[in-house]
């Protein structure tokens, strides 16, 4: 040992008194650099629970917890991170679909206890909520793909000279590029009213896939290259890749899926039990609720019979939707498949009130759905002269063959699909069209899609305008009076906002035809008093339980008379709820002890 | 830059490049052509400081991408050379004699995406990692996650729900082709 | 016309509810349309439900009419004037009430010129604002049933 050694000790003491060389830490607390990885932040009402950041986490470090119930658009779940394994790489962050996780420039956090390292940011409250400084997603960076593969469709000039199917469709390249987008949250599962297994089949597309896409796409939807082409889809309305980007084109891969085959019956193999074998089941309308009853109790064995009125299946889907969204092909396809598990199918059949007592004694339960097949009227002076049509007609005698003509010019009054359908198919017949709707542009129930498309095929639109009278015109016109509208509240928050006349003014459209899209209705005409009185509304709806089933017992309904939304997706939703509570009511009795 | 690009293409052949910012460009190359380019950079273009070596696995096309930056502290102008090697038991040469620092470089890479630079002197010594038995880190067939479940544990009582499978259940989604 | 008390015009205006309510009743039972038969008789228990508010506020058990306010969307004036057919629709249904509840209101409204006193006119005024609250919650339901597409 040497004397400097020895001497040591005593150094540190005389170091003691002088001016220490370290820095006290609590007057050199030094705020983390502005873009600093420290503790989360995160703006939870922004936040949808997509659960991205929990995915990418290489640390594992982020546990999805619920906070509040599951909605429509929203999980109800947030992050909770475990700082035992962050890393603070902030991946986390760079991939969030919404922007609203962050990480504050704070750095610092002492505490005995580890486990209250592990909370919910924005939930669990941290001194650095709010933080303005630290790391965010960049300006024109992310890990999400934002844009999506752009669709293919024909010129607006060259298709209305045609009812080529406008939509091209994507190359195998394309959707799965597209599928690849998806991450994977299932937000939209909860949005589509018949729960399709979205991000499977995305997920199948994308690995390139197609049968299992098409066998997950088959699962819970029996017209699904209907719902490909024209889906209301509000799955892409709560797509989270949609929150900061576009929305992935979710119809547009399901319609790829299916454009895969065909033949669906040789790619689709059902593993159910047949258990209805000796039921039998009568399905009057053979609209999507129709054909997803007949299908799904096909192939669980049931005997099962559509009768439809018209030539061919698929409802307003067939001859309401025009063929330039939905040829023929692709709706004889799923006729196809149908057949070929069984379903038998009347066509040109109209069932009247003595045969639908009939078929109620012969079968085990019967289903209707016979959809909204009658116009509501304008309701104003001059409605009943001639050359004041309903849109409903006119595409119906379009789509079944009949010759229908238009004129030169003729004005749409209503703003759903039926309007701007029959204005497109006026179109393609040669006339000049305005659209005449009540409401603003935002409140129009039709597809905004649909809309641009109209548009852009040199529909006009005159919104907030009020039809008051048809008067017949010398020179053999149609004189369409029309008054402005201002918009006043909705009777209920949220509900639409309302129209009202500016009196006083009166414009004039001079056309050949006026067609009226304003609204539909059922028609009971066909159904026994007996039946009708009980299971009709005093709306013209009819009420259904929760399986699916009228006030009279193994009578169930669904589609468009039975809800609110009056797409053919929540036809194909009721009609599932319908399987179930048939299988029910058949097997077990479920429902007749009930009722 | 420009100049100093075509000068490259003239002497070594075919290269990709692109021009990042007024100071700062990219050069693609072929492997055998990395270091004469680099030596010649050094010796007669200024560009006397490596700033920096580092590696991407692009594991779909089979390579790894090395890239050496490198500065000219007279210009203050930056080159990356980039070059790309098999993924198949990966080499490259080494510029430790160009510059010393190079060998730290060479060592790190070495460890975290088992490219080897023969005649580098401290390949095969651990850099960081030390014990490690699994295949290098930075190559993207490692499972972190499945490394981080094994080896840190978290806190106890952790819950994940998975989104997807939680909107399933609580929506009431069904399947009816299965049983 | 002339009221003399409170007590007379809320009689008045029960007789007209009795009325009205005989009236939609008579429909439905003539009516062969189901919906419209059903709406008809839904319109039977509405006018019952008036009927029962007014002779509570006769009686005192309720102090007074509470309208809601509820925006006009005036789409009584800009429809066609149905009659009465056995095969009448919903639709023309809801025209012919909406107009009902508009005439009721207009003859409360024209009342208030013969009233005697400021109670009087108050309460025909009431009686109005009641009317016209019903003309707008038929309008809405013809907005919410007919124009769903418009």
């Amino acid at each position: 040992m040497s004397l400097k050694h020895v001497l040591q000790p005593f150094n540190a003491w005389v170091q003691a008194f002088s001016k220490p060389y370290t820095i006290p830490m609590k007057d050199t607390m030094r705020p983390g650099a502005d873009r600093y990885r420290g503790w989360h932040i995160n703006d939870v009402e922004k936040c949808v629970g997509c659960g991205t950041c929990a995915d990418i986490c290489q640390n594992a470090a982020i546990d999805m917890v619920p906070v509040k119930d599951p909605v429509k658009g929203d999980s109800g779940l947030r992050p909770k991170i475990d700082y035992g394994r962050c890393c603070w790489c902030a991946l986390c962050v760079d991939v969030c679909t919404t922007g609203s996780l962050g990480m504050s420039n704070e750095y610092t956090w002492v505490e005995k206890d580890p486990e209250k390292c592990r909370y919910t940011p924005g939930v669990d409250a941290k001194p650095w909520d709010g933080s303005e400084k630290g790391w965010r997603q960049e300006e024109g960076f992310s890990l999400i793909v934002k844009d999506r593969v752009p669709m293919p469709m024909l010129d607006p000039k060259e298709r209305i000279k045609t009812w080529a199917e406008v939509v091209v469709g994507y190359s195998v390249e394309e959707a799965r590029k597209e599928a690849a987008r998806c991450v994977s949250c299932g937000l939209c599962v909860a949005a589509c009213p018949a729960h399709m297994h979205i991000p499977d089949y995305i997920g199948a597309i994308r690995d390139g896939d197609f049968e299992k896409a098409l066998d997950f796409i088959y699962d819970n939807n029996p017209m699904p290259e209907m719902c490909g082409k024209v889906c209301t889809r509000r799955c892409e309305g709560v797509c989270s890749v949609g929150i900061q980007g576009e929305p992935l084109a979710i119809r547009w891969l399901k319609r790829f899926a299916t454009e895969q085959f065909e033949d669906f019956a040789k790619v689709l193999h059902p593993e159910v039990k047949r258990v209805g074998e000796g039921k039998k089941v009568a399905v009057v309308g053979g609209g999507p609720s129709g054909v997803t009853v007949a299908y799904y109790l096909a192939v669980r064995g049931f005997e099962v019979t559509i009768y439809e009125a018209l030539p061919q299946l698929g409802g307003a889907t067939f001859f309401g939707i025009p063929k330039y969204r939905f040829p023929m092909p692709s709706l004889e396809k799923q006729v196809d498949l149908l057949k070929k598990a069984g379903v038998k199918i009347v066509t040109d059949h109209r069932v009247e009130k003595d045969e639908f007592r009939r078929l109620l004694e012969e079968n085990d339960a019967l289903f209707f759905g016979t959809g909204l097949m009658k116009p509501y009227k304008l309701g104003v002076p001059g409605e009943d002269l001639e050359g004041v049509i309903y849109a409903l007609d006119l595409l119906r005698d379009h789509h079944v063959g009949k010759k229908v003509e238009v004129g030169e010019s003729v004005v749409v009054v209503g703003g759903g699909n039926v309007a701007i359908d029959a204005s497109r198919v006026s179109r393609r017949l040669g006339a000049e069209v305005t659209i005449a709707y009540r409401r603003r542009r935002e409140d129009m129930p039709a597809d905004d899609e649909e809309i641009e498309d109209a548009e852009a095929e040199g529909i006009e639109l005159v919104t907030q305008s009020i039809p008051l009278r048809v008067e017949k015109l010398e020179n053999g016109k149609l004189d369409f009076i029309w008054g402005p509208a201002e918009m006043v509240p909705p009777d209920r928050p949220g509900g639409r906002p309302k129209p009202k006349l500016i009196e006083g003014v009166e414009n004039h459209l001079q056309v050949d035809r006026v067609i009226v899209a304003i609204g539909q209705k059922g028609e009971f005409e066909w159904m026994p008093e007996e039946v009708a009185e009980k299971v009709v509304t005093s709306r013209g709806w009819v009420e259904v339980d929760e399986t699916g089933m009228t006030q009279w017992p193994g009578i169930f309904a669904g589609g468009d008379l039975v809800n609110s939304t009056a797409d053919a997706i929540s036809a194909i939703a009721d009609g599932l709820k319908a399987v179930e509570g048939i299988q029910q009511f058949t097997l077990e009795g479920l429902s007749v002890s009930k009722s | 830059m420009k100049e100093i690009l075509k000068e490259i293409e003239e002497r070594f052949g075919p290269i990709w490049e692109r021009v990042q910012r007024p100071k700062l460009a990219q050069v693609g190359i072929e492997p055998a052509k990395a270091v004469p380019l680099l030596t010649w950079l050094k010796e007669h273009r200024g560009y006397v400081t490596l700033v920096h070596l580092s590696a991407v696995d692009w594991i779909e096309q089979g390579e790894f991408q090395l890239t050496w930056l490198l500065g000219n502290p007279e210009t203050e102008e930056r080159l990356m050379i980039c070059s790309r090697i098999d993924r198949e038991n990966p080499a490259a040469e080494t510029v430790s004699g160009l510059w010393p620092q190079a060998v730290t470089y060479e060592q790190e890479i070495n460890e975290m995406f088992g490219v080897s630079f023969p005649g580098s002197p401290r390949q095969g010594v651990p850099f960081i990692l030390e014990g490690w038995k699994d295949i290098p880190p930075m190559r993207r067939d490692f499972d972190t996650v499945a490394f981080v479940e094994k080896h840190i544990p978290g806190r106890e009582g952790r819950k994940h729900i998975d989104t997807r499978t939680y909107i399933g259940e609580k929506f009431g989604e069904k399947g009816y082709l299965h049983d | 016309m002339e009221f003399n008390s409170i007590q007379e015009v809320l009689d008045f205006a029960v007789r007209q509810e009795q009325k009205a309510g005989r009236f939609y009743g008579l429909m439905a039972e003539k009516s062969t349309d189901v919906v419209a038969r059903k709406f008809f008789r839904e319109m039977v228990g509405e006018e019952r439900k008036h009927e029962a508010k007014l002779k509570a506020i006769k009686s005192g058990k309720l102090s007074g009419f509470s309208g809601q306010g509820t925006p006009q969307m005036n789409l009584t004036e800009v429809l066609g004037e149905p009659v009465f057919r056995e095969d009448i629709t919903l639709q023309e249904g809801l025209i012919i009430a909406m107009r009902a509840e508009k005439d009721a209101y207009e003859m409360y409204e024209g009342l208030k010129a013969f009233a005697r006193d400021e109670e009087l006119k108050k309460i025909l005024e009431g009686l109005a604002a009641e009317e016209l609250e019903h003309k707008a919650r038929m309008e809405s339901i013809y907005d919410q049933v007919v124009q769903r597409e418009n």
